[in-house]
């Protein structure tokens, strides 16, 4: 659960690019093929019909198990994010079904961000990856996220007042 | 024999729907409490329990047609 400071708040959220869930997406479309495949098929085939109901018992069974895996992996992709407020970064992996990481990066502390656009799906539908380097030589890589150049640009203007408060 | 499979048959569908029940909750339960407050993909939960609960049902009406007595005679 995000908790924000007194006088905190936040600027942008933002997901990992639509196109990673899509991709992982076409595997749990193809979990769902065979049954869908079977369904169509099963009428054509000769087997006592109570035998039938059966199959299609099993069928159905497994299709529930096929929604539940298409389910956790947008859940997993959808819990990935990234949090700018006027006074942090929040960064939010979410790792399988329950585990998370929660890393948090000062925006005073922030001195570089790269930004790199890994391919020309990448420039086509405008997705990059994010490294900010702070003070400390910590870092983090937003990887594959939308607009990368103009999430740079609110990081940066943020970082730039969060300093500016700072030094007043 | 009949009554043990269809007896066995029918914990066994509804041990599988009560964990795959708690599976849903427990996701629930873990997205609503990190989400962000105004979070545009609540219509995708929609989505994946209606679709759960029209499978369960009519997994449930499918495991009650079985002719159990029909397919031990076999």
């Amino acid at each position: 659960m995000l908790r924000l400071h007194e006088n905190e708040k936040i600027i942008i959220a933002f997901h990992r690019h639509w196109i990673v869930v899509a991709n992982k997406m076409t595997f749990a479309a193809a979990l769902f093929l065979p049954a869908l495949v079977a369904l169509v098929a099963l009428p054509a085939i000769e087997i006592n019909a109570g035998l039938m109901v059966l199959v299609y018992y099993f069928i159905i069974a497994y299709m529930m198990v096929a929604l539940m895996i298409a389910f956790v992996i947008w859940f997993d992709y959808y819990l990935d994010i990234w949090i700018v407020t006027n006074e942090r970064i929040i960064d939010v992996e979410q790792i399988g079904m329950f585990k998370r990481e929660v890393s948090e990066f000062l925006l005073s502390r922030v001195q570089d961000i790269t930004i790199e656009i890994p391919s020309f799906v990448a420039t086509l539908l405008r997705y990059g990856n994010i490294r900010v380097q702070t003070a400390g030589q910590q870092s983090f890589t937003a990887k594959d996220v939308p607009k990368p150049d103009k999430i740079k640009d609110i990081i940066l203007a943020e970082a730039r007042k969060a300093n500016h408060v700072r030094t007043f | 024999m009949e009554v043990n499979i269809k007896i066995i048959a029918v914990f066994a569908h509804f041990a599988f729907l009560f964990v795959y029940g708690l599976l849903v909750w427990a996701l629930l339960w873990h997205y609503k409490k990190y989400s962000l407050p105004k979070d545009r993909a609540r219509w995708i939960w929609g989505i994946f329990i209606f679709f759960a609960v029209i499978f369960a049902l009519t997994a449930t009406i499918l495991l009650f047609a079985v002719p159990w007595d029909e397919i031990i005679s076999q």
